[in-house]
């Protein structure tokens, strides 16, 4: 990417270098830009483009059964996990009870 | 560490069925050292949920002082004025209560409270919380039906009356609220397999000598468009797969589709085989670990592994 912002940074100056020679000269014609000046120009913006397109950025699924079953897959849950999870219901006591009987049952099997 | 803690809430919530007492010990032994860390008295809004989740994990691992702090920390910077410190306080009173007459004490705070300012959601979300936890179903129903009719777009609130009217068996209301949700989240594949699951249990719950066919239809239509919606979905395929036997079993299936809503007994056949082959190849991938595929929770691929065993047993020839 570097390498063809190299060519549109001397682009820019090629521009630059012109109209500032193109003020200091004050003739009654205007010149328009050169032709060479133009077809570099545009030839540096594309090459650019195609460098930050190609410059390797993951993409993501956009249609969403494939990103829904690509966040099952690898996390377990999705984007709607909240709506049954339900947190603010949550009934704590249980699952400190849930939690309780885990470590009991674990440390059995530990001594076990 | 707060980086670690922050990642594994930013990816899921801490009541999630994936989040195992196993996790929740793990999660809980990072928070006395956070705690004491400098990240801890950041002021951005990342933090503060943070000590939101980090207390429900704390009060769920019974580790009762680094919740207090949480919720000191919290009431401190938010006041404890404000609704969800008063819920999250309610929620740590609870958590700690002796006995069922301190939890009946807690209620009647509760009450009081919403009988000043009716509009104290989260309050009223603990209040029904506690009812359905002290075996008040009724209650706990109509104070939710109160709270849907005052907020119809709270798709949590929906979710919660949708699981209280099927404990109560009130099938029916149970599948309103969750097409209510559906209506907020059409891409919900999580609701629309609940649906299929709710559906399914109706159909065998009917009281009256009623065919089951359309009903089961239904519930197989919910787990399709589920599947349709979600690439790989266990749930989903389990779901199929299930409805698609009994179908087979006791549905009277016509030979050819004669309107939109019947399938046909082909047909169904059809997407048992497409069940059959989908959930045989997830339980194969999650079971090696395959990259990508260790996401599925491991009760879950052993229970679609027994399904697929008792299948077989059932078509082997005899």
């Amino acid at each position: 990417m570097s390498t063809k912002s190299v060519p549109f940074s001397t682009k820019c100056y090629s521009v630059h270098e012109h109209s500032t020679i193109a003020a200091a000269a004050s003739s009654t014609t205007s010149p328009s830009l050169p032709l060479d000046i133009i077809l570099e120009t545009i030839i540096s913006v594309s090459l650019l483009c195609t460098g930050i397109v190609l410059s390797g950025w993951e993409l993501r699924p956009i249609r969403w059964r494939i990103w829904a079953g690509q966040l099952e897959r690898e996390n377990g849950s999705g984007p709607y996990e909240f709506l049954e999870s339900k947190l603010s219901f949550i009934d704590i006591r249980a699952k400190r009870t849930e939690f309780s009987n885990w470590v009991r049952d674990h440390e059995a099997r530990k001594t076990t | 560490m707060a980086s670690a803690l922050l990642s594994y809430f930013s990816q899921r919530s801490p009541s999630s069925s994936h989040t195992t007492p196993a996790t929740i010990l793990s999660l809980a032994q990072h928070a006395p050292s956070f705690l004491s860390s400098p990240a801890a008295a950041r002021d951005t809004p990342e933090t503060w949920l943070l000590y939101e989740n980090l207390l429900l994990v704390c009060l769920r691992s019974q580790d009762d002082s680094s919740a207090r702090l949480c919720l000191q920390r919290l009431s401190d910077r938010f006041g404890a004025a404000n609704e969800r410190v008063m819920a999250l306080a309610g929620l740590f009173d609870e958590a700690t209560a002796g006995s069922r007459a301190d939890l009946e004490a807690i209620l009647k705070r509760y009450e009081e409270i919403l009988a000043e300012d009716p509009t104290n959601t989260p309050i009223h979300k603990r209040l029904i919380s506690l009812l359905t936890h002290l075996n008040y179903p009724h209650r706990a129903i109509s104070n939710l039906t109160t709270l849907v009719s005052n907020n119809p777009t709270d798709a949590e609130s929906w979710a919660e009356l949708s699981s209280l009217y099927f404990q109560q068996g009130l099938y029916p209301q149970s599948i309103f609220c969750l097409e209510e949700i559906i209506l907020m989240y059409p891409n919900a594949y999580n609701i629309f397999a609940r649906l299929g699951e709710v559906t399914y249990v109706h159909a065998n719950n009917s009281k009256d000598n009623k065919d089951p066919t359309q009903t089961l239809t239904d519930s197989l239509k919910y787990y399709l468009r589920s599947i349709e919606l979600c690439d790989d979905y266990l749930r989903g395929y389990y779901g199929t797969l299930v409805v698609t036997g009994k179908l087979l079993q006791v549905g009277k299936l016509a030979a050819v589709q004669d309107d939109d809503k019947s399938m046909t007994k082909g047909k169904v056949e059809k997407l048992q085989q497409l069940a059959t082959r989908k959930l045989a190849e997830i339980v194969r991938r999650a079971k090696r670990k395959e990259k990508g595929w260790e996401g599925y929770a491991e009760a879950e691929v052993q229970a679609a592994a027994k399904l697929l065993e008792e299948i077989q047993g059932e078509q082997a020839p005899k």
